[in-house]
């Protein structure tokens, strides 16, 4: 059974080994759910060098408590991980 | 500028520079700054770490180097040092204060200790010469690489700001969040000042310095006095 997270980083992967970037990702309108936060998360250009930061890093981050779908999406989003200073 | 990310990134930069093969090892480091103590040849080889540190940040790390134990071992020491619940934890990143330096001291000295015994137990263990060449040459250099990328003196970019682990991105979420909706009314100002046109600091210094903005302000969200950035 495959974790939220993990299915996080099996998209990303997916979309990079197809060369495809953040703008890339296909939004469904009102969905719910893991699917739709792995979605608004891979959808931000700055989350998605950011994977590539940790997954290029070997496993040390992808188990991390960080990295747990509803807290990574938390922190991302909020105004210290996600809103623009500038 | 999205504070996690970029910080992840900036220090994830600052312990890749330790792995490449650019030929530098501890005991070099350590030459270059016993001879620093004269005063003559002091600016010489300031110049020379300057040089030094350039190359060591231009070269293409070896990433097969960095191994998760390595991280893992790193990650236990910025806990010790500088994480967890530690004093010096709720002062991250902050040059200014002296609690902070002296810890960061400790991790440093800590941080390229263990590095070097790394480097020494994979090599010794590697009788048979199996590893790549080039992971060879940063895992011996990657002790004294440490100790130039660590040293508080040169004033680069993040001199005092530790090698990034997991541990790394918890203590700076658990700070900001802290200051959350101070860093959304910072923001807020620099939206404005970005409108009218006005210049900001852009400088890395500049922009990951609010990680140790709640000494500044008060946890209510406003400002205690004019932030510089």
């Amino acid at each position: 059974m495959q974790s939220p997270e993990e299915g996080l980083i099996q998209r990303y992967k997916i979309l990079e080994a197809n060369n495809k970037t953040s703008q890339d990702v296909e939004r469904t309108p009102m969905a719910k759910g893991s699917a739709a936060k792995q979605t608004e998360l891979l959808s931000q250009d700055y989350i998605f060098d950011h994977l590539k930061i940790l997954i290029s890093s070997g496993t040390h981050y992808i188990h991390s408590p960080e990295m747990q779908l509803n807290r990574f999406h938390k922190v991302m989003l909020s105004s210290y991980g996600g809103v623009c200073m500038l | 500028m999205q504070l996690i990310a970029y910080a992840t990134a900036r220090l994830e930069d600052r312990l890749r520079w330790c792995f490449n093969t650019v030929p530098y090892t501890l005991r070099e480091h350590k030459t270059i700054q016993a001879k620093s103590q004269n005063v003559i040849l002091f600016q010489k080889l300031k110049m020379k770490k300057e040089e030094i540190f350039e190359n060591v940040k231009q070269a293409t790390p070896v990433l097969k180097a960095i191994s998760d134990p390595l991280r893992e071992k790193l990650d236990r020491i910025f806990n010790t040092h500088l994480g967890d619940n530690t004093p010096a934890s709720y002062r991250f990143g902050n040059d200014q204060d002296e609690m902070w330096l002296t810890a960061f001291k400790e991790y440093s000295y800590a941080v390229v200790t263990a590095m070097d015994e790394y480097a020494t137990e994979v090599l010794g263990a590697d009788e048979t010469k199996d590893l790549d060449k080039d992971i060879r040459t940063a895992l011996l250099g990657c002790a004294g690489k440490a100790a130039l990328v660590l040293d508080d003196s040169s004033q680069a970019d993040y001199c005092s700001f530790p090698f990034m682990s997991h541990s790394v991105i918890t203590t700076l979420v658990r700070n900001m969040s802290m200051v959350e909706r101070s860093i959304f009314e910072v923001s807020s100002a620099f939206i404005s000042h970005v409108l009218l046109g006005f210049s900001i600091d852009r400088s890395p210094r500049g922009s990951l310095r609010c990680c140790t903005w709640q000494k500044d302000m008060g946890r209510t969200g406003s400002l205690g006095r004019q932030v510089q950035t």
